[in-house]
């Protein structure tokens, strides 16, 4: 906020608030028969520097502690209030906004002001410091309320920034690289776990990546993984740099594996590997090409979809499960082998 | 069955404890396969294996089990027991091998 902002808000302020928003409604008054002493008491004891004098229930006069200070120099503090009080008193309205009363206070340098009714009878009084005290409340809950809508609008923006902002992370894997398989997966599990995204739907991210990652490790000569999470979706690509895939179909098989005997020990090479991340994935990609390498692409929906029973999952599957059979014609005569597309 | 309860009637001992055995176990997953583990749709449930490598806990991590436990009383190397400790993620090893250990929880399925 500028200066003349901050102005325009206290002005506005004090036009908004009117004297009865600001006065001492406990009004500590004298009557007309009480002595100047009396008087004096009941400033002292209130620490005030001024008290109207009522008269029933209306106004008569109004006595300041500048005169309390003349009768004590002159004598005359044991006199009755009524011979010595203002009477012409200058007053304000309940209803009158607050810059008039302090344009009053301005004009006649007064330390209070009563403040009355339509109809004239006292029903407060309001000093210079009840309505800067008032104003600093307004303020402070103007404030507060700003800070609030604030931080409202502030969490919406980080978490807008969460959810918009695209991640990407690539990972080299080396052939044969036991120990350390997993690393992508754990990665990418940590970035789900952060974005809020459905436990359910983070596990089948991280299991789909884990098992691109070993099958990199155990089939190939190295290669790397790169995934990319966005707002909705995770995109990963499992690239390899070789041997390739003779039959990708025959390798889809659940329980096929050409998996050494060592690998199997390890507890790899169950031959459930790709069939597992295809089960995992919204969709999926795989393209071998033999003595050259093989691209397994594979996307994931983070946002739940109505219905997401499995049946809608492979319904929108890039592959086509229902063809089981895919002749060898079926793949591009340079030797590729695909997937249907 | 509370992770306790599996503990106990597999008279388990434990490597890495855990931080609550009042979880609630619904589940068994018995392999050797670490593909088999991930490849299951269970939910709430413990990993029983033979296997003892660090690849164990990692999948245990990934497919979000409760606990490992290794049975015939195998030796988890150290690289499986440091990673189960930084996931938190409770191991215990038995004397049995599988087919008994699995016999001993196989109520949970009823």
């Amino acid at each position: 906020m500028d200066d003349y902002a901050d102005l325009s808000l206290v002005s506005e302020l004090v036009y908004q608030l009117k004297a009865r928003d600001a006065m001492r409604r406990d009004l500590i008054s004298c009557r007309p028969d009480s002595t100047l002493r009396d008087v004096q008491g009941i400033l002292r004891a209130n620490q005030i520097s001024g008290v109207p004098v009522i008269q029933g229930d209306s106004l008569v006069g109004i006595v300041s502690i500048e005169d309390i200070l003349k009768a004590l120099d002159s004598g005359y503090i044991e006199e009755q209030v009524e011979k010595w009080m203002t009477r012409k008193v200058v007053t304000v309205q309940a209803d009158t906004p607050l810059n008039r009363a302090v344009d009053c206070f301005e004009r006649h340098h007064f330390g209070r002001l009563p403040v009355v009714d339509r109809d004239g009878r006292p029903v407060g009084i309001i000093t210079p410091e009840d309505i800067v005290y008032r104003l600093m409340v307004e303020m402070t809950r103007i404030a507060e309320d700003i800070e609030r809508r604030h931080q409202e609008l502030q969490a919406r923006v980080s978490e807008f920034d969460l959810q918009a902002a695209v991640v990407k992370r690539e990972f080299f894997i080396r052939a044969g690289d036991y120990e350390n398989a997993g690393a992508s997966s754990s990665a990418l599990k940590a970035e789900l776990h952060r974005r809020g995204v459905e436990p359910s739907i983070a596990r089948r991210a991280a299991i789909a990546l884990y098992e691109a990652e070993t099958n990199i490790i155990i089939h190939s000569i190295g290669g790397s993984i790169a995934f990319e999470v966005s707002g909705r979706r995770l995109t990963a690509e499992a690239v390899d740099w070789g041997p390739g895939i003779p039959d990708v179909e025959l390798a889809m098989t659940p329980g096929y594996s050409t998996a050494s005997e060592f690998v199997r020990a390890l507890g790899f090479g169950a031959g459930m590997g790709l069939s597992n991340i295809r089960r995992c994935a919204d969709r999926f990609h795989i393209e071998s090409v033999l003595n050259k390498g093989t691209t397994l692409r594979i996307e994931v929906d983070l946002k739940k979809i109505e219905a997401t029973d499995d049946t809608d999952r492979e319904a929108t599957d890039d592959t086509d499960r229902t063809d089981s059979t895919p002749g060898a014609a079926d793949h591009p005569p340079d030797g590729a082998v695909s997937t249907p597309d | 069955m509370r992770l306790s309860e599996v503990l106990r009637r597999l008279e388990a001992e434990e490597i890495v404890p855990a931080s609550n055995y009042d979880v609630e176990v619904r589940n068994v997953c018995a392999s050797d396969m670490l593909s088999d583990i991930l490849a299951t749709e269970k939910m709430d449930f413990v990993i029983l294996t033979g296997l003892t490598t660090v690849q164990v806990m990692r999948t245990a991590e990934i497919s979000e089990a409760i606990a490992v436990v290794l049975v015939r009383n195998k030796l988890a190397t150290m690289d499986t027991v440091n990673f189960a400790k930084a996931k938190g993620i409770p191991l215990a090893r038995c004397r049995f091998p599988m087919f008994e250990a699995c016999v001993r929880l196989a109520d949970l399925k009823r």
